[in-house]
């Protein structure tokens, strides 16, 4: 059995909540107006049942409208009201039974076949604040629809019969492409009892397979599948404290609750987390949120949680924490096999660990894979992620101008150095302190390199020296204007 | 039984492997130990022999092969080519304390089959702090897992040392004229450039 709920005259009823003062006046919503057409001759799309009183029907042109009832109150679509109306309808029909359909803007079919208790009581009790409802019951879903969308058949449990004496525009909510009605006018047709008389298989002949299909719907012969109505993939969840707590241990504890219920979300998807967010909103109003990428999808609540404490036990609280945020980026699970050419890490989930507790040691930014800066500005590079995203690099890579590998001083020593000038430039003579003092012996440039010269605020201009000391030490020598002389690292 | 009496099971151990042709292969150091390299002298280019692992790769790596614990966060990413370090993940230290940790956490983790403590920038007293046992207990780890470690180091460091080789280049500024592959070549070439002890 199938029910169906349905609010007659939607838009109207909609803007109609939120305009108390003209919920009792003659309304209605005209259709979309097109560009280049005046007001007067937009068809009215929805009215109320005082409008239908007064004698005016959908369609109409509004001039015509006004000339039957001056004191029609011409309302203007509200889609937040209509969105908030259609939360209710489907939230009416999701307390009903689990599997709904929405099968227009206005109507949900609800399958009762897993409801074990009698539905009726609670169909006379469904009601929707200042919105009326119709609802019909009946064996295939496609009559519970036609059934619902009719003051007259609506409150019933619907039989083929119960439909006859409907109008044969009906077959329009069935009609998938084209209007049926024309040649059906034609042949006289005015109800749909008229056309259930009609044999299917001479009309089949005669109008093609789809009016075959309306006829056995009509006739409760054909029980579709309801496009099931689910819930969009929100995964995020959110814990809050009773008390503001202090200690870690509370924490993890409500995270483990969070996980279980994320992982059983996840199963019910046939989803994997790929990366989770959490953040942690303390007592002083401040935030503190973290983004973990997890190297394989995980499903499973020990292969998300294992990253996520190691990441918390470095976390020092400087006030208590009031609520707890999680959320997580699915994506599929894998389910092939690993490449059998291409490297792999032996375990991927160990390795984003390690990963996570480096990174608590040592701090943000001190672990990843160097990417070597777009730019000849001294000690220019990026670290990527050891772990997640695949890593991009420019096509045109650099290649290193020395070939002795620079074991570089962060920051750079500052160093006194005894110079001269050659040429309206610095030379280098002797390094008076720092930590390789000596004479120069041998020296390599000086190389000149500038920088950033369009930008005031970094622009930047050096001259570089590869120098042998008397300690036979081979070092990098930088000169900076007006007058400071680094070492910059040793080869 | 069998791991507890190997000889009465016939189990031998693998002949050690040295393949002298190919000084910055990783092969070149022991599997399941820790291998030390030191410098014969200031001008010995001891990041060489980085740059020979790294090799010249003209393919973006997938995944970082080795890693590179730098303890005294000297390593210059524009020393070596784009490619050739994504082979490579950095771990930036500030101390001889944090290196050592990092790489217990490194070699515990199993991933990384190759891993190298660059300590040459770390002050003698900081390094003397290290106690042995932290270089058993990671000597007892890499054997468990099969980890090739490498330590850089100016002076002998390591008491547990499978392996200690000697560099020693002898560079001068007139070898910066000449390409890294040239400077490599001699490296394998040069008797005395070099040298290895075994010490075990």
């Amino acid at each position: 059995m199938y029910v169906a709920l349905h609010i007659p005259d939607f838009p109207v009823a909609a803007a109609l909540r939120v305009n108390s003062q003209a919920r009792h006046l003659p309304s209605a919503i005209l259709a979309v107006k097109s560009p280049g057409a005046s007001q007067e001759k937009l068809p009215i799309l929805s009215l109320n049942a005082a409008a239908r009183f007064a004698g005016i029907g959908v369609g109409w042109p509004l001039s015509r409208a006004l000339v039957r009832c001056p004191d029609l109150n011409v309302l203007a679509r509200d889609p937040n009201a209509e969105a908030v109306l259609w939360d209710e309808l489907l939230g009416l029909g999701e307390s009903l039974a689990p599997d709904v359909e929405v099968t227009a803007v206005d109507t949900v079919v609800v399958d009762l076949s897993t409801r074990r208790i009698s539905v009726e009581e609670v169909l006379g009790d469904l009601s929707l604040r200042h919105a009326e409802i119709w609802h019909a019951r009946a064996e295939t879903p496609d009559l519970a629809h036609l059934g619902a969308c009719y003051e007259s058949t609506c409150g019933k449990i619907i039989s083929s019969a119960d439909l006859a004496p409907l109008p044969i525009s009906v077959l329009s909510f069935l009609a998938s492409r084209g209007n049926p009605m024309t040649l059906l006018d034609l042949w006289g047709l005015k109800t749909l009892g008229d056309f259930m008389k009609l044999p299917r298989q001479a009309m089949v002949e005669r109008l093609g397979s789809e009016p075959g299909k309306w006829h056995d719907t009509l006739h409760g012969k054909t029980c579709r599948l309801l496009r099931l109505h689910r819930p969009p993939d929100l995964l995020a969840q959110k814990f809050d404290f009773e008390d503001a707590v202090s200690s870690l241990d509370q924490v993890v504890f409500a995270l483990k609750r969070l996980l279980h219920t994320l992982a059983g979300r996840l199963a019910a998807r046939h989803l994997a987390a790929n990366s989770l967010f959490f953040r942690l909103n303390l007592e002083s109003g401040e935030s503190m949120e973290r983004r973990v990428r997890l190297p394989e999808p995980q499903t499973a609540v020990e292969g998300m949680f294992s990253p996520l404490q190691t990441l918390l036990e470095s976390v020092q609280l400087l006030s208590g924490v009031v609520s707890l945020d999680l959320d997580a980026d699915t994506t599929f699970a894998t389910a092939a096999q690993r490449e059998w050419f291409g490297k792999q890490l032996p375990q991927p989930e160990r390795w984003s660990e390690t990963l996570a507790k480096l990174e608590a040691m040592l701090g943000p930014g001190r672990v990843g894979i160097p990417i070597v800066g777009n730019s000849f500005k001294p000690d220019s590079f990026a670290l990527h992620p050891a772990a997640g995203a695949k890593l991009q690099i420019p096509a045109i890579s650099s290649y290193p101008e020395c070939p002795v590998p620079l074991h570089r001083y962060r920051p750079p020593r500052n160093i006194s150095v005894a110079f001269e000038t050659r040429d309206n430039q610095p030379w280098p003579l002797a390094l008076l302190n720092g930590p390789h003092p000596g004479e120069i012996i041998d020296r390599r440039g000086p190389f000149i390199l500038s920088g950033d010269w369009w930008d005031p605020a970094d622009s930047w201009q050096r001259l570089e020296w590869d120098v042998q000391v008397t300690s036979s030490h081979l070092l990098r020598l930088v000169f900076e204007s007006p007058d400071h002389w680094k070492l910059e690292g040793v080869y | 039984m069998r791991e507890k009496f190997p000889q009465a099971h016939g189990v031998r151990q693998e002949p050690e492997i040295l393949d002298t042709e190919k000084p910055f292969e990783p092969e070149t150091f022991p599997s399941g130990g820790i291998s030390e390299v030191i410098p014969a002298c200031a001008t010995s280019g001891i990041l060489l022999l980085v740059a020979g692992l790294l090799g010249d790769e003209t393919e973006i790596s997938p995944h970082p092969s080795m890693v590179l614990v730098d303890g005294a966060d000297a390593f210059d990413p524009a020393s070596f080519s784009g490619m050739a370090c994504t082979k490579l993940l950095w771990v930036r230290c500030q101390s001889a304390l944090e290196m050592i940790r990092s790489a217990d956490l490194l070699i515990h983790d199993g991933n990384m089959p190759f891993i190298i403590l660059d300590a040459t920038g770390i002050l003698r007293r900081d390094l003397a702090t290290i106690p042995a046992s932290a270089w058993w207990r990671m000597k007892q780890t890499a054997e468990l897992n099969s980890s090739r470690v490498v330590v850089l180091s100016a002076s002998p460091l390591i008491p547990c040392a499978s392996r200690r080789l000697t560099l020693s280049s002898n560079l001068t500024l007139k070898d910066f004229d000449l390409p890294r592959t040239e400077l490599l070549e001699r490296l394998k070439q040069k008797p005395g450039a070099h040298q290895q002890i075994t010490s075990r």
